[in-house]
């Protein structure tokens, strides 16, 4: 629930300007970017409302001619889709836990231990990131296959946390950074061991930065198409995105139905711009701003 | 969810990635009186199509069948995939011939389970196209057929004295009298594979084939050329078809009919049920069927669904048993009544015409026909690869990049290439 | 999001009382990275090694060398989607950093309705590909679609948005920067803000003009983030896939077709895995070498300089 703005350090408040050309072409460069933005999104929405007739109405009906949630009803009826939002939330909050419980004490260990040899590690992951996922498609799929994992959450869950571990590492490390090492030395000459230092001082201390990744990873997890296309193939474990392209069948793409689901998609989204803007902004640019 | 997965065991599913990927056996799910398959669908009507299969074929056998349900595109990559990781998960698979010659060397071969008079009720261009054309295999066997044949709306050709095309020029003629305010003549799709199925047709139609006697490129023949620039035309020059046919593959097609704005198209068997459903057609009961258009013959092309047994099966007798299901009489009669499949089965599809009436009857016939005509493109090593060049080089005429003729005289020169490189030639 | 903090780790070490092990620390860190490398590195490495063979479903894979990139390296379709590439990596990072920064300059400061644009910024970047893509093909309908519908509206002509060759890529190349540009700009903003203020106050002592100070102060101080960004961008568009993917396909013929929606063109309709491996690993050479010269000319200017 933190709604902190970005700015930590916001300028006292300066004396009211009178209104110039320039915060007139200000306002207008702040009213393009918005209405830029927004017009994909309302569409998305004004199509996802229509009925399936007046989606193919020529000419286009801009505004419905009656708004109707007969599309919202036939994505959980005749499609099923609540089998893949059920997926896909356990998929990303697992995969958060799972990750931030490997981050952790990894992004600790970095920032504080000297360890030889993990410059190479770091190369490696960075042409993990690097790489495009078609490439490696096959070839996880018999890593998963090999394992027994295939078509389970399971193996979704464990796909995404290896994928989305170096973000939230290289997030976690700035946070970890900012903290003054001589909290944990005056815990540890108190005698808590390297554990407890983490487990009871450091992560405290790392809770928004830790808030941040949380969200950043769960986003990603949840809009992540390929690796849900390549390791599934049953309601069992099909994600929502996957769901999303279920909607263009042999017979015809139900674009409301699909605009429907995505609206869907981007609800968790929504919130977590609404309920915690202040995170995702930490999230997006804190490794960049002071990287 | 996550309390019972401890960091060690973390480590032990880490090393058993490293050892497993490398020597460790698929553990198999499934029990030993169970079988798997990936199978297609299509549209709400399908999975209760293949539930209902399923619980007749387990009443029957004591066989169960555990399945997963994919739509055609994702089910191709997937079997892809499945293939390539020589992956046993899947007993059974919905197939097709469109890229059965990649799979010759994984699905087993069905022929010892198929006696020749068994085979001989099947339509013979579709078990010609599922046989491996080296040593004569039969990759799948045929569950359904697919042709397509002209669906028009007879409301709107009736208003304006119109019938249905026959020829290439009256296609044009009739496009160009029903073209206007926001509606279109006609639509063909224009990407990919379905525009490469209807750049064949016209090929075929114009007296072209896709390779010579000694299975040398020669889609780049005068017919050839006719056919593209033809097809261009349509969308370029007369402008009957929207231009976003150009990027439209089979759904987006059949919906601009379904939908109203488009007053004729070349559908598949299952557009009929899909346009008599008020859920998924806005012009239902305003629309009848007509043959296919020639020029100087009247071929299309005649494909099929099929199923295939996983050659990395270990339950290969129960898996067999429920193929030959779901080609049984039962099950393609059932695909009929639900949407309009045209049998694989010579007897039933006689059947079938047997006892439709009116407008059916009269789209059976007509379908009939496209099929004892239908022709499908070689089987020959590479060709999966040559379609991919093949959808580019149409797509670029479609779109004016490249003249018809220096596309496909480009395409032929690579398709041979390709061909040599996969072993065509050897 | 990001990259690997090697200027972290190398860097700020000062003696400590604490047992800061390097055993401890790979204890701590190890789980992690046998996770990420159990998962990623055999992929990595089978189909990095599969890329030098024939490499498809006929059941036999004979090495043939750097055969797999010679044929696509002269290859038509090849060279095609590499120009596309270029293009759509040029124009819309070019257009996302420009018009990021501008957008972070132009709303900086305190604006009624900031809170808000702030809030609608961070949408696109964090909604999924696959919506996007979903959504652009159907806004850009020339038929049902609200772009042309407008266009009609104020009686202009259509845009044959994803028919035409040229249209096509200008779509895609929309589509990332609806996406991307509000990324850029809450970056850069958040990177103003973080300026030390004490030289442009300087400079409007000694009467600087707001774009002397954009361009003196502003810019050179905004490197730092400026680079992050283009990493991550960079990186990013030799990735792109589901965006382009449902939008086009990479049609018409192949006049959108990116590296990676040719690489998924040739392993799954092509079924040629060894030819889709070549095309995945040179994208990643591209952006390896582009990254390279993204940092390594830099430095290298400045270790001249320092001679």
């Amino acid at each position: 629930m933190d709604t902190v703005a970005v700015s930590t350090h916001r300028k006292p408040r300066r004396r009211r300007r009178r209104f110039t050309a320039g915060i007139a072409g200000r306002y207008l460069a702040l009213f393009l970017t918005i209405a830029f933005t927004i017009f994909p999104l309302v569409w998305l929405f004004l199509t996802s409302i229509r009925s399936s007739a007046d989606i193919f109405s020529v000419p286009v009906h801009i505004i419905p001619v009656t708004a109707t949630l007969t599309q919202y009803v036939s994505v959980f009826g005749e499609y099923d889709t609540m089998d893949y939002v059920w997926n896909t939330i356990i998929v990303s909050f697992v995969t958060v836990i799972l990750v931030h419980l490997l981050a952790i004490p990894c992004a600790y260990a970095l920032s504080r231990f000297r360890m030889p040899g993990v410059m190479l590690i770091f190369g490696l992951l960075l042409i993990m990131r690097m790489i495009p996922v078609i490439a490696l498609a096959i070839p996880l799929f018999a890593v998963f296959a090999a394992m027994g994992l295939l078509d389970s959450i399971w193996a979704l869950i464990l796909a995404h946390t290896a994928a989305k571990l170096p973000v939230a590492i290289w997030l976690l490390l700035g946070f970890i950074q900012d903290v003054p090492r001589e909290i944990e030395e005056a815990a540890q000459s108190d005698g808590a061991g390297t554990m407890r230092t983490l487990v009871q001082i450091v992560t405290p201390l790392i809770a928004p930065g830790i808030g941040a990744s949380a969200v950043i990873t769960f986003l990603f997890t949840w809009n992540d198409l390929l690796l849900a296309l390549t390791l599934t193939s049953s309601k069992a474990a099909q994600t929502l995105p996957v769901g999303l392209t279920n909607f263009v069948s042999q017979f015809g793409i139900d674009w409301g139905a699909m605009s429907a689901a995505g609206v869907l998609m981007v609800i968790p989204t929504l919130v977590f711009v609404w309920f915690a803007q202040g995170l995702l902004v930490k999230g997006l640019t804190t490794g960049a701003v002071r990287g | 969810m996550s309390g019972n997965l401890s960091r060690r065991k973390f480590l032990a599913a880490g090393a058993t990635v490293a050892a497993g990927s490398l020597a460790a056996p698929w553990i198999a799910r499934a029990q030993a009186n169970e079988i798997t398959a990936l199978l297609i669908t299509g549209g709400p009507l399908y999975p209760k199509y293949w539930e209902k299969i399923v619980q007749d074929f387990t009443a029957k056998t004591g066989i169960k069948v555990r399945y997963d349900l994919l739509e055609f595109t994702p089910l191709t990559s997937k079997v892809v995939t499945l293939s390539a990781a020589r992956s046993s998960q899947y007993d059974v698979y919905s197939t097709h011939t469109a890229q059965i010659d990649s799979y010759f060397s994984h699905f087993a071969p069905l022929n010892s389970y198929f006696s020749e008079s068994e085979l001989a009720d099947f339509y013979p261009v579709a078990v010609k196209y599922l046989r491996d054309p080296k040593n004569g295999n039969l990759a799948a066997i045929p569950r359904n057929m697919d042709a397509r044949v002209q669906y028009y709306r007879s409301d709107i050709y009736q208003e304006k004295g119109l019938k249905p095309a026959e020829t290439w020029e009256e296609l044009v003629d009739v496009g160009l009298k029903l073209t206007g305010n926001g509606h279109y003549g006609l639509v063909v799709p224009g990407q990919g594979d379905p525009a490469q199925r209807t750049f064949s047709d016209l090929l075929w139609q114009a007296g072209g084939d896709w390779v010579d006697q000694a299975n040398k490129p020669a889609f780049n023949s005068e017919a050839g050329i006719k056919a593209l620039t033809f097809y261009r035309d349509l969308v370029q020059k007369h402008k009957i078809v929207p231009p976003d046919a150009v990027g439209y593959q089979w759904n987006e097609n059949s919906t601009e009919f379904s939908s109203g704005t488009v007053y004729a198209n070349f559908d598949w068997p299952g557009a009929f049920a899909t346009l008599s459903n008020p859920d998924t057609s806005r012009v239902v009961g305003k629309w009848s069927t007509a043959p296919y258009v020639r020029d100087k013959a009247s071929i299309s092309c005649a494909i099929s669904h099929a199923m295939a047994l996983n050659g990395q099966s270990g339950r290969k007798d129960p898996a067999v048993e429920f193929i030959k299901f779901t080609v049984g009489p039962e099950a393609q009669r059932l695909q009929f009544d639900q949407f309009t499949n045209f049998p694989s089965s010579q007897a039933i599809a006689k059947e079938v015409i047997a006892a439709a009436k009116g407008p059916q009857a009269t789209w059976l016939q007509q379908l009939e026909t496209t099929i004892a005509n239908g022709k499908e493109w070689p089987k020959l090593p590479g060709f999966s690869k040559v379609c991919t060049l093949m959808f580019s080089a149409i797509e670029q005429a479609l779109t004016d990049q490249v003249s018809p003729s220096d596309s496909l005289n480009q395409a032929a020169v690579e398709a041979e290439d390709t061909m040599r490189r996969a072993g065509a030639y050897d | 999001m990001s990259s690997i903090p090697q200027n972290r780790v190398s860097g700020r070490r000062r003696r400590s009382p604490l047992p800061y092990t390097w055993q401890k620390g790979y204890l701590l860190a190890g789980p992690a990275f046998v996770v990420m490398l159990a998962i990623f590195v055999y992929p990595l490495g089978y189909s990095f090694l599969m890329s030098f063979f024939r490499w498809d479903l006929s059941g036999s894979a004979p090495f043939i060398g750097t055969g797999n990139y010679t044929d696509e390296l002269f290859g038509r379709q090849f060279n095609q989607a590499l120009r596309n590439q270029i293009i759509f990596s040029v124009v819309s990072i070019t257009v996302e950093v420009v018009a990021g920064m501008a957008i972070a300059v132009l709303v900086n400061g305190e604006l009624r309705g900031m809170r808000l644009a702030r809030t609608l910024l961070l949408v696109p970047p964090m909604i999924a590909p696959a919506v996007v893509g979903l959504n652009f093909r159907w806004l850009f309908n020339t038929q049902y679609g609200l772009v042309d519908a407008l266009l009609r509206m104020f009686n202009l002509p259509n845009i044959p948005w994803l028919s035409d060759p040229t249209w096509a890529l200008v779509s895609v190349i929309i589509a990332d920067v609806w996406q991307n540009t509000p990324l850029m700009v809450l970056l850069f903003l958040a990177g103003l803000q973080s300026l030390p203020q004490e030289p442009l106050e300087a400079a409007t002592v000694d009467g600087a003009g707001p774009w002397q100070r954009f361009w003196h102060i502003v810019l050179p101080l905004m490197r730092p983030v400026i680079m992050i960004a283009l990493m991550l961008r960079i990186i990013d568009t030799f990735r792109t896939f589901d965006v382009v993917w449902l939008m086009t396909q990479g049609g018409p013929g192949g006049a959108s077709n990116l590296l990676t929606v040719y690489a998924y063109l040739l392993a799954f309709q092509a079924v040629d895995f060894g030819h889709a491996a070549a095309v995945s690993y040179i994208a990643l050479g591209m952006s390896l070498v582009v990254l390279g010269l993204l940092y390594g000319v830099p430095w290298l200017i400045a270790k001249r300089r320092a001679i």
